[in-house]
């Protein structure tokens, strides 16, 4: 992550000067004349980035680790190129809007610090971690000034979804999700002449007992399902409502999506080969599950389309 | 470089730094006997150990885990069993936490039927603040008293557990913390208050010993 973080506040607070020089080398069409770079200008960003990498090294070491550990969270390694990218896809429109350094920015900073101190004396990782997204807001801001971070603010924000959320606040939000699943399998599988016996997230079949997620979870792929949702959203819809509404549909399929995988295995038990049917079970909650999602997704989008279909700026 | 800006963010970001530097990568973790320790006979009933199976132990995560059943000595089987559950994490740092029974009990099929936050005293009269809950799966109903138990402090909130257990991180360096579980069956038989004062009584005359265990 602090690789990642340093090439991300590479991204987001040089973007501007670097594009702007390779504007006036390549004698751009852009508006460069507010954007005289002064001698020793560089040298500052990079202290600041120094010490960026320093406060972040331990924490962004740790989020990497959980990335790799995490299955539900593996989506996090893409998260920061997605930044980056959208950065990059940014990159002139950065590079014309002129700097203007305001101390406006300073309170978040200091907040920013003040929460990742909370957060490693207090030994929360998600605190420490958020504070890297206010800390980056706050300096973008405090040097470049109000009208580049309004253009930066997304790429920045995106980050939050590569930082695992805290089990006690998710576990809140997905297991009602997870129950919902269960319930609905359990309805819909009596109806395909599969009998089921349900007790919360255990699902008692002819032959077999299947634990749906760990007993005490909800929906762990959620998050990831999230990120696709927003990833989808962006390269392939225009407007932000749409976008939202995509973000937002990424709830109701991933209990479809678990709906699925129990129903599959249900039928796989009744129909075909009880002992095949726990691979497939397992094998549903990972790759599987995602290409469901997608079609779903893309679904979603397609009703979408066609209920209000695109005006013209939005095709 | 003369910047007023770049100089008080430097200095902010190297007082930080400083304030990160000069914590440790590691908590306190006081000593503690291992929970399989816990008397074998509380209440004049006797424990028969239930090793939790490996799958529940990933999930639960690095710990020690007490599940026991203590079940009334023959001759006096008018009384239910108690089941005693503890799950002790030295240190909670990792990112893996206690595990809330809010979840995984209706993840095994039980449904809340009531529950409040109360006060029951222990045989010393030390006070102790529980959950106390009444569960069902259709056909049997169980009295559960939970509550997490951590630097000798009692919570049945769990979100007043972790505002405790930051507040404990920077005031001790300490990370360590316990869930306690105590349950009994309601039999048909019986009335909710004669589960409920059996479930009292046990755990009144476990507590004394959790100290060893759940360092104060």
């Amino acid at each position: 992550m602090d690789r990642n973080s340093s090439h991300m506040m590479a991204g987001s607070t040089q973007t501007a000067p670097a594009i702007s020089e390779t504007e006036m080398r390549s004698g751009g069409p852009t508006a460069v004349s507010q954007l005289r770079v002064p001698r020793g200008f560089w040298l500052p960003f990079l202290i600041i980035l120094g010490l960026l990498v320093a406060l972040y090294f331990r924490v962004g070491i740790k989020l990497v680790v959980d990335w790799y550990n995490i299955a539900d969270y593996s989506h996090g390694f893409l998260v920061p190129l997605f930044s980056l990218f959208l950065l990059w896809d940014k990159r002139h429109k950065i590079a014309a809007t002129p700097i203007q350094p305001s101390w406006a920015g300073l309170p978040l900073v200091v907040f920013g610090l003040i929460t990742l101190v909370f957060g490693i004396y207090g030994v929360d990782l998600f605190t420490s971690r958020v504070s890297f997204v206010i800390l980056t807001i706050g300096l973008v801001w405090i040097f470049f000034g109000k009208a580049i971070l309004r253009e930066v603010l997304f790429p920045i924000l995106v980050l939050l979804l590569a930082i695992p959320f805290p089990a006690i606040i998710f576990n809140q939000i997905t297991f009602p999700l997870q129950l919902l699943a269960s319930r609905l399998a359990s309805a819909v599988l009596p109806l395909m002449g599969v009998p089921v016996l349900q007790e919360g997230n255990v699902i008692q079949l002819p032959v077999m007992k299947l634990e749906v997620a760990e007993a005490c979870s909800g929906i762990r792929s959620l998050m990831s399902l999230f990120t696709l949702a927003v990833f989808y959203g962006y390269f392939l819809e225009k407007s932000t409502s749409r976008r939202i509404i995509l973000a937002l549909a990424s709830i109701p399929i991933a209990v479809a999506a678990n709906v699925a995988r129990i129903v599959g295995t249900g039928l796989c038990v009744q129909y075909w080969d009880p002992n095949k049917a726990l691979g497939f079970f397992h094998e549903f909650s990972g790759w599987v599950m995602f290409v469901v999602s997608l079609c779903c997704l893309y679904l979603v989008h397609r009703v979408m389309s066609l209920i209000a279909p695109a005006t013209k700026e939005a095709a | 470089m003369k910047s007023p800006r770049f100089w008080t963010i430097a200095l902010l970001m190297l007082v930080t730094l400083g304030l990160l530097l000069h914590r440790r990568d590691a908590d306190n973790v006081p000593h503690s006997l291992p929970l399989s320790m816990m008397p074998l006979t509380i209440d004049g009933m006797n424990a028969r150990d239930f090793p939790l199976d490996d799958e529940t132990l990933t999930v639960l995560g690095k710990g020690d885990f007490l599940n026991r059943l203590y079940v009334p000595q023959t001759g006096s089987s008018d009384i239910a069993p108690v089941s005693l559950f503890i799950g002790y994490f030295a240190t909670q740092r990792t990112g893996q936490t206690i595990h809330s029974p809010q979840h995984c009990l209706p993840g095994a099929g039980w449904t809340f039927e009531s529950s409040r936050y109360t006060n029951i005293a222990d045989i010393n009269g030390k006070p102790f603040n529980v959950g106390e809950y009444i569960i069902n799966n259709g056909e049997s109903r169980q009295f559960v008293i939970y509550w997490y138990q951590a630097h000798g402090r009692s919570v049945a909130n769990e979100y007043r557990a972790k505002a405790y257990m930051l507040a404990d991180a920077i005031r001790y360096n300490r990370t360590d913390g316990a869930l306690v579980r105590v349950i009994t069956p309601i039999s048909g038989t019986e009335t909710v208050d004669a589960a409920r004062a059996r479930a009292v009584r046990f755990t009144g005359l476990m507590t004394p010993y959790l100290p060893q265990f759940i360092p104060n």
